[in-house]
C-alpha cells in the first residue's frame, strides 16, 4: 500500500510540474485529480492559482472553497468552454470570499481573499475583507497590517471599517481621528458621516454627533441606521420629541437593522455588501437599550402597539432575558390579544427575575394570560 | 397502433418505418415482463425523448457521476438541463440507450399514435444508423491498434510526465487519468467510466501521444491475463493467476470478484462465496451485487448437495 501511495505522490508532483503554466481550467481539473489522490496541499495550491486567473471557471471557486475548508469531495471538473466565473453573478475569488465571509466560513474566506490579493484589480478590496476577518478573530497585529494595505487605495469601505475597528476596540477617539480627514472632503459619503456621528456619540459628545448624523440621514433618508442613531443623539441632548420622531422614522424604515456593519466590496467596482458586526459590547457609552426601553414605553402609552413591539423586539434581540423589555412586550402582546405569547414573556420574567416587583407582577399577569389562552384554545 | 415481438421485427426496422412515415406517438419497448419499459416519444418520425434512459433524472445523475455537476446543483438548479453540457449528455445517453435496444432480439414493442409533442432530443434514425456504423468501424480499427483493447494504460515515468508543454485535457481525460492504475486495460477503463469504448480508446491514445500515459502489453499484467483466461474459459488458470495477484494485492476488489467467477466456472461454489465475501468487504458500494451472487452460489451449493443426497 505504501508503494501505491508513493506512486500517487510522484504522479501528482510530476503532473503538477508539467502544468505549472496551465490555464485556469486545467489547474482546476488538476486540483480535482490531486484531491482524489489524497494530495490536498497540491490540490489547494492549484485551486488558489486557478481562481487568481481572470478566466477562472466557476468550478475553481468551488474547488477552493472545499479545499480551504479541508474537504476533498464535491470538487467539479470544468470544460474549457465553461463560462468563466467572472461572467457569473458570484464570480471571482473576491466574490467567493465575501460570500464565505458572510457565512462566517473563515478559513474559506481567508483562502479566497488571499487568492484575490494576487489580482491587482481586486487586491485593495481583498485586503479590506481580510482585515475585517482578522478583526473578527481578534488578530490585531495581522488586522493592522491588512488595514495598512487596504487604506492605501483610498477605499471608502476600508476607511469606514478601520474606524469601526477602533470603535469596537473601545477607542472612539481614534475612530473619530481616523475619519476626520474624510469629513473635509466633498462630498462626504453618507456611511462615513454616519460612522463619525456614531463615534462622537460613543465618545460622549452628542453635540458633535448631531450634525454628523443629521447629514447622514439627509443624504441617505432611507437609512434606518442613521435615523435611529440620530434619535439616540436627540435623546442624549434632551430633545425627547425629536428623538421619538427619529426613532419612529427608523422603525418605519425597518424594525430590524443593525447599528454596526462592516462594509465589504465584492468586485472591482466597489459594490458594497454589509456584514453585520457582533453585538455592541464595546460601546457601553451609548446605552442603546435604555433609550429603546424609554421609547418603547412611550409608544405603548400612546397605543402605537406595532412600533412598541418592534422596539422591545430590538432590545430582546440584544438581551433575550431583559426583564423590562419582556414585561412590556408581554403587555403589548396582551393588548394585541396574543395571550399565548404574552404568557410566555411574563412567565420568563417571573422565572429570571423572581424576587422583584416586576417579577411578581409578571407571575400574576402570566396566570391571567394562561386562563385567557385556555379560553381561546377551548373556543 | 403498431406492436409486435422484437424477435420478428427489430427495433431498427420499427424506427425506420416511423421515420419514413413521419409518425408521431409513443413507442414502448419492453425486454421482459419484469423489466421496466422504455418509452420513446416520436415526433414527425424523430426521437424527441427517451424515458427513463435519457430523462431529466438520468441526465442529472450522469452529470453528477462525471463530476461536472454537484449534487446540490442537480437538485436545486432548475436551469441546469438547459446548459449545452447537459444537452450533450442527454443526447449521449439517448444514443446509448437506443444502441443497446437495437441489439435486442427478444422483448416487444408497442407504438401508440399521439399528437406531435416537443422533447429535448431530435434524433433521426438514419443519422443514428450512420453514426453507429462509423463508431463500429472506428472500434474495429482501434481494437486492432490496441490488442483488442487489452493494452493496459499506465502513467509515464515521472521525468517524462513532468516534461513538455502543459497539455489541454478534457474532463474525460482527467477521469481516465483518475482511473488509470496500471492494472485495468482499456476495455475495463471504458466499463468503469461508463463511456463508449472507442471514445476511451481514442483519448487513451492521445494521452499516450502527450507522453502522459504509456500502454503496456496485457501479458505483462497478471490481472489482465487472468481476465483473458476467464473469457477463454480457462478457469483453473484464471483462478491461479488471480490468487497470485491477490497474494500481492490483498485488497484488489476486482480481483476478488473475478476469482469468484473463476471458482464458479471451475464448479467450486464454496470458494466463490469466500471470494465474493472478500469482494464485498473491499468494495462495500457493490455489496448488493456481491450479496446477490453469493446467494446464487449458496443456492447452487444446496442444489448440488441435494443432488448428491
Amino acid at each position: 500500500m505504501a508503494g501505491e501511495r508513493d506512486q500517487d505522490v510522484g504522479i501528482v508532483a510530476a503532473l503538477g510540474r508539467r502544468l505549472a503554466s496551465a490555464n485556469a481550467t486545467t489547474l482546476n481539473n488538476f486540483a480535482w485529480f490531486a484531491a482524489r489522490h489524497g494530495e490536498h496541499a497540491a490540490a489547494l495550491d492549484a485551486a488558489r492559482r486557478a481562481v487568481s486567473m481572470p478566466d477562472a471557471p466557476h468550478a475553481a471557486l468551488r474547488a477552493l472553497e472545499r479545499l480551504a475548508a479541508g474537504r476533498t469531495d464535491g470538487i467539479l471538473l470544468a470544460a474549457d468552454d465553461a463560462a468563466p466565473a467572472g461572467r457569473r453573478p458570484a464570480g471571482s475569488p473576491l466574490a467567493a470570499a465575501v460570500a464565505a465571509h458572510r457565512q462566517m466560513e473563515a478559513v474559506m474566506a481567508e483562502a479566497c481573499y488571499r487568492a484575490a490579493i494576487d489580482d491587482p484589480r481586486l487586491a485593495a478590496a481583498a485586503w479590506n475583507g481580510l482585515a475585517v476577518l482578522h478583526e473578527h478573530r481578534h488578530e490585531r497585529v495581522a488586522a493592522d497590517a491588512a488595514w495598512g494595505r487596504a487604506l492605501a487605495s483610498g477605499s471608502v469601505a476600508a476607511a469606514h471599517n478601520r474606524a469601526l475597528a477602533m470603535l469596537r476596540r473601545g477607542l472612539p477617539h481614534r475612530a473619530r481621528a481616523a475619519l476626520a480627514p474624510w469629513l473635509e472632503r466633498t462630498p462626504v459619503p453618507a456611511v462615513l458621516h454616519f460612522l463619525a456621528g456614531y463615534a462622537a456619540l460613543a465618545d460622549q459628545d452628542p453635540g458633535s454627533a448631531l450634525p454628523l448624523l443629521a447629514a447622514a440621514a439627509a443624504s441617505d433618508p432611507d437609512s434606518a441606521r442613521a435615523q435611529f442613531t440620530l434619535g439616540l443623539a436627540f435623546e442624549r441632548t434632551g430633545r425627547h420629541d425629536d428623538a421619538l420622531a427619529a426613532i419612529r422614522r427608523a422603525l418605519l424604515l425597518s424594525p430590524w437593522y443593525l447599528p454596526q456593519v462592516w462594509l465589504l466590496e465584492r468586485d472591482a467596482t466597489g459594490t458594497l455588501v454589509e456584514l453585520p458586526a457582533d453585538s455592541v459590547d464595546s460601546d457601553p457609552g451609548l446605552h442603546t437599550d435604555d433609550v429603546l426601553l424609554t421609547l418603547g414605553r412611550s409608544l405603548l402609552q400612546t397605543a402605537h402597539l406595532g412600533e412598541a413591539l418592534a422596539v422591545f423586539d430590538q432590545v430582546l434581540a440584544h438581551q433575550p432575558s431583559q426583564p423590562a423589555a419582556l414585561f412590556h412586550r408581554g403587555v403589548v402582546l396582551a393588548k394585541l390579544r396574543r395571550y399565548d405569547e404574552a404568557f410566555d414573556d411574563w412567565e420568563t420574567v417571573g422565572r429570571v427575575d423572581p424576587g422583584t416587583e416586576i417579577g411578581s407582577a409578571s407571575r400574576r399577569h402570566a396566570r391571567s394570560a394562561r386562563q385567557l389562552a385556555s379560553l381561546f384554545a377551548g373556543g | 397502433m403498431m406492436h409486435g415481438p422484437l424477435s420478428e421485427i427489430g427495433l431498427i426496422e420499427v424506427l425506420q418505418l416511423l421515420e419514413r412515415g413521419g409518425r408521431s406517438g409513443v413507442l414502448r419497448v419492453t425486454r421482459t415482463d419484469d423489466d421496466p419499459p422504455h418509452l420513446m416519444r416520436i415526433t414527425g418520425g424523430a426521437i424527441v425523448a427517451i424515458e427513463p434512459d435519457a430523462g431529466d433524472h438520468a441526465t442529472r445523475n450522469a452529470l453528477v457521476d462525471r463530476h461536472v455537476l454537484s449534487d446540490t446543483d442537480a437538485r436545486d438548479d432548475t436551469g441546469v438541463l438547459l446548459r449545452p453540457q447537459a444537452r450533450a449528455m442527454r443526447a449521449k445517453l439517448a444514443v446509448r440507450a437506443v444502441t443497446t435496444m437495437l441489439h435486442w432480439s427478444r422483448g416487444r414493442f408497442d407504438f401508440q399514435e399521439a399528437p406531435p409533442a416537443e422533447g429535448p432530443l431530435s434524433i433521426s434514425t438514419d443519422d443514428l444508423v450512420f453514426a453507429l456504423v462509423a463508431a463500429e468501424t472506428r472500434r474495429v480499427e482501434l481494437a486492432s491498434e490496441l490488442a483488442e483493447f487489452h493494452l493496459v494504460p499506465a502513467f509515464a515515468p515521472a521525468d517524462l510526465l513532468a516534461s513538455g508543454v502543459a497539455p489541454l485535457l478534457s474532463p474525460l481525460d482527467w477521469r481516465i487519468l483518475d482511473r488509470v492504475d496500471g492494472v485495468r486495460d482499456v476495455a475495463e477503463l471504458a466499463a468503469v467510466l461508463d463511456e463508449p469504448l472507442e471514445e476511451i480508446a481514442e483519448r487513451v491514445q492521445s494521452l499516450q501521444a502527450a507522453a502522459i500515459l504509456e500502454l503496456q502489453a496485457a501479458r505483462n499484467n497478471p490481472a489482465v491475463a487472468a481476465r483473458m483466461a476467464l473469457e477463454a474459459g480457462r478457469y483453473e488458470e484464471a483462478a491461479q493467476l488471480l490468487r497470485d495477484r491477490l497474494a500481492a494485492h490483498p485488497h484488489d476488489a476486482e480481483a476478488w470478484r473475478a476469482l469468484g467467477l473463476a471458482e464458479v466456472g471451475a464448479g467450486r461454489f464454496e470458494n466463490a462465496i469466500d471470494a465474493w465475501q472478500s469482494w464485498r468487504s473491499d468494495e462495500p458500494s457493490r455489496s448488493d451485487e456481491a450479496q446477490a451472487l453469493m446467494q446464487a452460489a449458496r443456492t447452487m451449493v444446496e442444489a448440488l448437495r441435494d443432488a448428491r443426497d
